[in-house]
């Protein structure tokens, strides 16, 4: 039995090797290169939003107030990536946890277009939001972000399960581009 | 700047091997190919640390098999998949035997699968099949026995037993293999 397996599972891979259609290597290494390269365009926006939100919330509990950078950005950081109970719950409620958020960024999406995503969602009517199609995604705020193939993957992806719906979910939590951050890649 | 033709020197002596390896855990060759060529995508991104690995194929095949695993990936790889279709038409028929096999390997569960082909295609030991799954040794031998006892009716020994048990039309093969 074990030899037989052991044959026959050989001939399988044999066969799925031979017919293969490879890319080759360079296409792959210029791919990852484009994409590492557009990741670290997308954690720059990023990080300006981030320095951003920190400003705004700086000047707006203190007025006038001059404090250096330093002493103030760790500890708004560490607090705005921390999920509160309501934000909590309406993720769970769509059953989108951590690993899901990370897999979104793992499909190759940056926290700049998860965020962007997000936030054009939160702008359709609520009976619209299970419904986005290519055409919604193409003409909206991620027309800038994603390439016309992720946008067809995206949709793709939308219309295989509850996707729209957690997308939704993400709106509706007002989750920070930090916190967005911190989710996908925990 | 990470060393190109090292990349390509391994990625020549090992893609194919590993879509092979893929094929067999996932029984669908345009996922394989999709999720092994991610995971070299991957795995140039972070080629400086990734040459230094003791095993950077089973980097490369557990990353691979992740990639293959994850729903949402899925949904792009079937896209891709959908284009690579017309491709994949002049490719060599695929043998009644190997598709009955196909066929019982995704009867059992993905773990079981997974720990069928490391161990009787790749060769690893119930040891090294634990570290790369991540699963107690105890579990893995314990997958091993339940995978080899489901595909045993299957699996026989003989090659008369081997012969075609079933006529497969041109949509079952179809259905098979794309699915």
């Amino acid at each position: 039995m074990h030899d037989s397996l052991r044959t026959q599972l050989s001939e399988l891979a044999d066969y799925a090797s031979g017919s293969a259609r490879l890319d080759v290597p360079a296409a792959l290494r210029q791919q990852g290169t484009r994409r590492a390269r557009r990741q670290r365009g997308g954690l720059a926006l990023l990080s300006v939003g981030v320095a951003a939100a920190v400003g705004v919330t700086v000047t707006s509990t203190h007025p006038g107030a001059a404090r250096p950078a330093a002493s103030r950005a760790p500890a708004s950081s560490a607090a705005s990536v921390q999920l509160t109970a309501y934000q909590t719950t309406v993720l769970a409620k769509a059953d989108l946890t951590k690993a899901k958020v990370a897999a979104l960024a793992k499909a190759g999406f940056t926290a700049a277009q998860i965020s962007a995503l997000a936030a054009a969602t939160a702008r359709l009517p609520q009976q619209e939001q299970d419904a986005l199609t290519t055409a919604r995604i193409a003409a909206g705020y991620l027309a800038h972000y994603l390439t016309p193939a992720e946008r067809i993957a995206l949709s793709h992806e939308l219309h295989q399960g509850n996707m729209a719906q957690q997308i939704a979910a993400l709106a509706k939590a007002h989750l920070s581009a930090a916190q967005l951050a911190a989710l996908a890649a925990s | 700047m990470p060393r190109a033709d090292d990349f390509d020197e391994f990625y020549a002596t090992t893609s194919r091997r590993l879509v092979g390896q893929l094929f067999a855990m996932t029984g669908d060759l345009s996922e394989a190919e999709d999720a092994v060529q991610e995971a070299y995508i991957r795995a140039w991104r972070r080629w400086p640390r990734v040459q230094e690995y003791h095993d950077r194929e089973a980097w490369i095949r557990t990353v691979a098999y992740r990639i293959s695993v994850n729903a949402w990936s899925k949904a792009r790889n079937r896209l891709t998949a959908h284009h690579r279709a017309s491709r994949h038409a002049e490719q060599p028929e695929i043998s009644p035997d190997l598709l009955t096999l196909i066929g019982a390997l995704r009867k059992i569960p993905e773990p079981q699968r997974r720990a069928i082909v490391l161990h009787h295609l790749v060769g690893l030991s119930v040891d090294e099949i634990a570290a790369e799954t991540g699963a107690p040794s105890g579990t893995i031998k314990a997958r091993l026995a339940r995978g080899r006892k489901a595909l045993a009716p299957l699996v026989a020994d003989s090659d008369e037993t081997r012969s075609p048990r079933i006529q497969l039309t041109e949509h079952n093969r179809e259905t098979i293999t794309r699915a």
